[in-house]
């Protein structure tokens, strides 16, 4: 029966045997060659089971219901199960556990083999720090757990085994700090886990769509991290971790505006120069999203604002070109998204010299073209400079920037000042399972600020675990 | 959503003026200026247009930095729309610095021909308004630059503001003339261009010969109401500026109290007037009084002090000339609105704050009552400073 699930398939291996247990008894195995060690299945399987003469000793029991207990002994594996149906088998096969089975036994033995070659631990492509520690997680989720449990050595860190995907069979766990995490939130997040039946994850983005508060927004309500040090300070602030087996990112909840605009190693780093650096990040929010909006209304409306010297450059410079304003932003700003998509699609080591370089070219040669003027290129170098400072919102503020531009181009600041409205108002509606998205801001909560446009120094916080919550 | 859509429609019609203009369409008006037709009741209207393209690098020098483009039409607001007939670009006057109007067409009167430019959202209320003695506007804002600025609005401008530091001018904006000539019981002084010769030296290798119109600020244009009356000389806008405390910075020319017939100068570090009317039984009289504080920037004068009491003697002497001058510059003012029977220097304004009963009754025959009123002045100097040097120095 086994056999006609299975044997299809080329990495199945059956292997039959006598086992030496009370005299010799009919026996086989069947494991899947790729995620099993060999070795491991020949030093603790078949050495101890074939061996004649080793085993009468130490079976002393002759019972065939006692399999399990007298097999454990034998058998020299981490962890020996017992399995009742072929659907249970099945699956522990095709999860790298070898399966024993024995004639005249209605049951069958489940034993931890698994060896999957996996990627080392190296530092996380999307998250780095120059201070900080340079691990990432890997596609492995036993040791990615692993590697939360040793940031945090407490019995207190619980992790929730689950099973999603009808037809990947995804292993996830849910990890929590248990007392710090608040309960309610724990439970949604298992209700909402289990409320959906994705035939299959691949990857924990899949989890996220599913699972996230308000599917038709272009902020992210759902964090996620590939650094086992920023996932640990999460749980510590009582939030709840998904992680999704054949992934390194780690989902967090809830997640807040704010947390978009922090990284771990603000933390690490000593509280002046953190500061600094988050002051820098809003900052860049603030550029990214409205230089180009504040350029196009300046430039087409309100020419009076600008300082005559400066509107006589400018107006030098577009004299050049035969486009409306608005119309230079876009063709710029495409011609930015082209290059970045391509340097991230690109092959790893000319991928980012490509960027920077296509970019000075493209905008010079651009210029000279007379296709856009000048002071454009500075304008679409500081916008995009200024968001990949802050990748957590890459998707936002291109939305934003484009939604703020297209008011600015038909309405002026007028335009910038709804289309902010608009934005600020949609942020201050969003949740985060239960959360409001804009917290610590509205509602207002004087104890989260101290981590919001600042971070104080770590000597004066005192309930700094329970906060963000 | 009906609600969601019901604001967005407000959002988008109940909204004030909308007027999108792209950076390549207008011309930059940095100047404007006004004259007399040659047809009674005809207004040639002048703008300066920035060229930008002369201002980028790499294009040759010869080209200028801006266009004068005139027309004459009944009204301001004609004369402008009529200049587009021959001209390219629709003008932008937010970036308008100078308004700059003819002796003539002042001696009728500045309100009406300031109507548009105050009622126009574009051209903004802290413009400079100028008056072009003996000389048309148009030849001002003509008059090829010799300051630096490559902008001819931008040096007049510059020369307009550098009355900070030097107070032989008076200097007004288009704002403050409103408010003085819709208030009362003050006549406004306005900011004066001339145009003078200036000999030119080689190395300023000027194309126009050595001999190059060059235009001066200088003194001041008196007002009754928005009618011009007269001039002020340098001395008498010195006298109004000490007066309406507009004396922020300058330099006083005295005589060396050390040195007989050798010339020293102060400079004012802050000054404060005030005009203190007083009710006598008949008729009223006033005092100006002026508050200084000075420091002596430079002394001609040869001689040696030794004890600090001589120090102290020369210092108090120093504020003496000071005061003297100071009281004689604004005597002179006094003098002029007396035989403008022009109150320019406020005197009806200090009254009103004071007595306004009075005042009212006075405030009809007030211009004409002027010269017999009795008018002292008073100046308090308070020497802070004399530079890095303590006296004078003798060679020995």
């Amino acid at each position: 029966m086994l056999q006609e699930r299975l044997g299809i398939n080329d990495d199945i291996v059956f292997r039959s045997f006598d086992a030496q247990i009370i005299g010799p008894i009919r026996a086989f195995i069947c494991y899947n060659s790729g995620l099993v060690g060999q070795a491991m299945i020949h030093e603790h399987i078949l050495k101890p089971l074939m061996e004649v003469g080793n085993n009468e000793r130490r079976a002393p029991d002759t019972s065939i219901n006692q399999l399990s207990l007298a097999l454990s002994q034998i058998l020299n594996a981490s962890s020996v199960r017992e399995i009742r149906t072929i659907e249970e088998a099945t699956n522990e096969i095709l999860s790298g556990q070898t399966a024993l089975f024995l004639d005249g036994f209605d049951s069958a033995l489940s034993i931890e083999t698994r060896d999957v070659e996996h990627r080392p631990i190296s530092e996380p492509a999307t998250e780095a720090v120059v201070r900080g520690p340079r691990e990432g997680f890997t596609e492995m989720i036993e040791l990615n757990t692993a590697l939360i449990r040793r940031k945090i050595t407490n019995p207190d860190l619980v992790f929730e085994k689950m099973t999603l995907g009808s037809k990947t069979k995804t292993k996830i766990r849910l990890a929590y700090m248990k007392g710090i995490a608040d309960p309610d939130l724990v439970a949604e997040v298992k209700t909402r886990l289990s409320r959906i039946s994705p035939n299959s994850v691949l990857e924990s983005g899949y989890l996220e769509q599913l699972i996230e508060d308000h599917p038709f927004t272009i902020f992210p309500t759902i964090g996620n991290s590939e650094r086992p040090d920023s996932v640990a300070m999460k749980l510590l602030e009582g939030k709840v971790a998904i992680l999704c087996d054949g992934t390194p990112f780690v989902l967090i909840v809830p997640h807040f505006f704010v947390e978009s605009l922090h990284v771990s190693e603000d933390y690490y780093m000593r509280p002046y120069i953190a500061n600094f650096v988050i002051l820098l990040r809003y900052i860049a929010l603030l550029l990214t999203v409205y230089t180009p909006a504040l350029y196009v209304s300046l430039t087409s409306y309100h020419q009076g604002m600008i300082p005559t010297i400066l509107l006589t450059t400018i107006a030098a410079t577009e004299e050049r070109v035969p486009f409306p304003v608005i119309l230079e932003v876009i063709l710029i700003g495409v011609a930015f998204e082209l290059i970045r998509e391509a340097g991230i699609r690109m092959p790893r080591p000319i991928g980012s010299a490509m960027t920077i370089v296509g970019a000075l070219i493209i905008g010079e040669a651009a210029v000279q073209a007379g296709l856009v003027s000048a002071p454009m290129v500075i304008n679409m170098a500081v916008t995009g400079i200024s968001g990949i400072l802050i990748p957590a919102l890459n998707s936002v503020v291109l939305f934003t920037r484009i939604f703020l531009l297209l008011l600015a181009g038909g309405l002026g600041f007028y335009g910038i000042l709804i289309g902010s409205l608009i934005i600020v108002s949609h942020i201050c509606s969003l949740q985060s399972f239960g959360y409001p998205y804009l917290s610590p801001i509205a509602p207002f909560r004087s104890k989260g600020w101290n981590n919001t446009f600042m971070r104080i120094p770590i000597r004066l916080k005192k309930k700094w675990l329970r906060q963000g919550r | 959503m009906k609600r969601i859509g019901l604001i967005i429609c407000s959002l988008l019609i109940l909204t004030g003026c909308w007027d999108k203009r792209e950076l390549k369409k207008i011309g930059i008006v940095t100047a404007i200026g006004v004259d007399k037709g040659s047809d009674p009741g005809d207004l040639i209207f002048t703008a300066q247009v920035m060229d930008p393209t002369a201002l980028e690098e790499g294009t040759s020098p010869e080209k200028a930095s801006v266009e004068l483009v005139s027309s004459t039409g009944k009204t301001v607001f004609e004369g402008l729309r009529k200049l587009l007939q021959d001209f390219d670009r629709r003008g932008y006057y937010a970036h308008n610095k100078i308004i700059v109007v003819s002796e003539k067409l002042a001696k009728e009167g500045l309100l009406p021909v300031l109507d548009m430019m105050k009622r126009s959202i574009e051209v903004k209320s802290y413009v400079w308004l100028c008056i072009a003695k003996g000389t048309e506007a148009r030849k001002v804002l003509g008059v090829k630059q010799e300051g630096i600025e490559n902008v001819q609005a931008n040096y007049l401008k510059g020369i307009v503001e550098n009355k900070r530091s030097n107070f032989n001018s008076a200097t007004l904006t288009m704002l403050e003339f409103y408010k003085i000539v819709l208030g009362s019981g003050r006549h406004p002084v306005v900011t004066t261009f001339s145009i003078v010769k200036k000999e030119s030296l080689p190395v300023e290798e000027k194309e126009l010969g050595p001999v190059t119109d060059h235009v001066r600020l200088s003194g001041g244009t008196v007002f009754q109401k928005d009618k011009l009356v007269g001039f002020l000389n340098e001395v008498e806008t010195r006298g109004y500026n000490w007066t309406v405390g507009r004396a922020e910075n300058g330099i006083i020319p005295i005589p060396s109290v050390i040195d007989e017939g050798k010339p020293a100068s102060i400079e004012i570090i802050s000054t404060e007037a005030k005009i203190k009317p007083e009710m006598k039984a008949r008729s009223v009289s006033f005092t100006i009084e002026i508050n200084e504080r000075i420091v002596l920037v430079e002394d001609q004068g040869l001689g040696e002090i030794k004890t600090d009491q001589q120090w102290f003697l020369y210092l108090e002497k120093v504020e003496r000339e000071a005061a003297k001058k100071t009281e004689r510059e604004v005597e002179k003012a006094v003098r002029k609105a007396k035989e403008l029977r022009t109150d320019f220097l406020g005197l009806g304004s200090a009254l009103n704050k004071k007595y306004p009963k009075t005042w009212k009754k006075m405030e009809d025959q007030w211009d004409r009552e002027l010269p017999d009123l009795e008018v002292n002045v008073k100046a308090n100097v308070r020497i802070v400073g004399s530079g890095e040097l303590r006296g004078p120095l003798k060679a020995k």
